[in-house]
């Protein structure tokens, strides 16, 4: 039977190669690349003494896991926004796929991907002023 | 016997005729097709891709330029994407994929700068050595 997939389907499986690449991304970062850094912290942060765009997202990382949300929304809310709508998509979307508990999936917005950019952008202007003006670091 | 045979052949052709034009029906109908809806979708999913890869390459930019792969990605993701059809999604991801790709180069050419002025310069690298000990 040839079933017209939705953007949800193609969402779906667009998801689960990135959540593999991550995985394999994050294997290769933690087991070969960082034995070989000399440090681990931020290049951009050390030569230009501002936050990149991405200061802070391991320090959210770690957080996150070890529970603290509210110091993870501190240190980088794209780590939050991220396991929210990308995890409770994919979460959903596997079990409407398997019919547990008759789960309709998450629809796939755009706000949900311009959002991702806003806090991105947000977060770093936010950061460097706090920095900058105030000499509130991470 | 000769007029009912007439009328007998009369009501064969008629019969022949209706059966002809039923089937004529369904030879010339045309089922419809769906593959533009198909075709919508891939064209989305390129778009999506693009903005993921746009704004990763924004975010690892600055990590010792790894950005530059997922910038080209979306680069190519958002020209592919392009034969589809065009979407803001589509754009946006060709500007931050764009956007990052510059980045990264940047950061791998500064890259490249401070570290061939550590390894020809022994100063450089007291000087550097110092200002992470601070």
């Amino acid at each position: 039977m040839n079933r017209n997939k939705t953007i949800e389907d193609e969402c779906y499986y667009i998801g689960l190669g990135f959540a593999g690449l991550g995985l394999i991304g994050c294997f290769i970062y933690f087991k070969f690349i960082v034995p070989i850094l000399p440090d681990s912290s931020c290049f951009f942060w050390k030569v230009f003494g501002l936050y990149c765009p991405g200061c802070g997202g391991t320090r959210a990382v770690d957080a996150l896991v070890h529970g603290h949300i509210l110091q993870s929304l501190w240190y980088h809310p794209l780590v939050i926004y991220t396991v929210v709508v990308f995890g409770g998509f994919m979460l959903t979307n596997t079990m409407r796929k398997f019919h547990i508990l008759h789960i309709k999936g998450w629809k796939f917005h755009a706000w949900q991907l311009y959002g991702a950019l806003v806090i991105v952008l947000c977060n770093w202007i936010l950061k460097n002023i706090l920095l900058l003006c105030y000499h509130i670091t991470l | 016997m000769d007029g009912q045979n007439f009328e007998n052949e009369q009501n064969t052709t008629v019969e022949a005729e209706q059966s002809n034009h039923y089937q004529d029906n369904t030879a010339t109908w045309v089922p419809p097709v769906y593959a533009e809806p198909a075709q919508q979708n891939q064209s989305n999913a390129l778009a999506i891709v693009s903005l993921v890869m746009g704004i990763l390459s924004i975010v690892f930019a600055c990590c010792y330029g790894i950005g530059i792969v997922f910038g080209i990605a979306g680069i190519i993701c958002a020209v592919i994407g392009k034969k589809n059809g065009t979407s803001g999604i589509r754009t946006a991801g060709l500007i931050c994929s764009i956007i990052g790709t510059i980045l990264s180069v940047l950061m791998i050419l500064y890259v490249i700068l401070v570290f061939a002025a550590v390894f020809t310069n022994p100063e450089m690298k007291d000087l550097i050595q110092s200002y992470e000990n601070m």
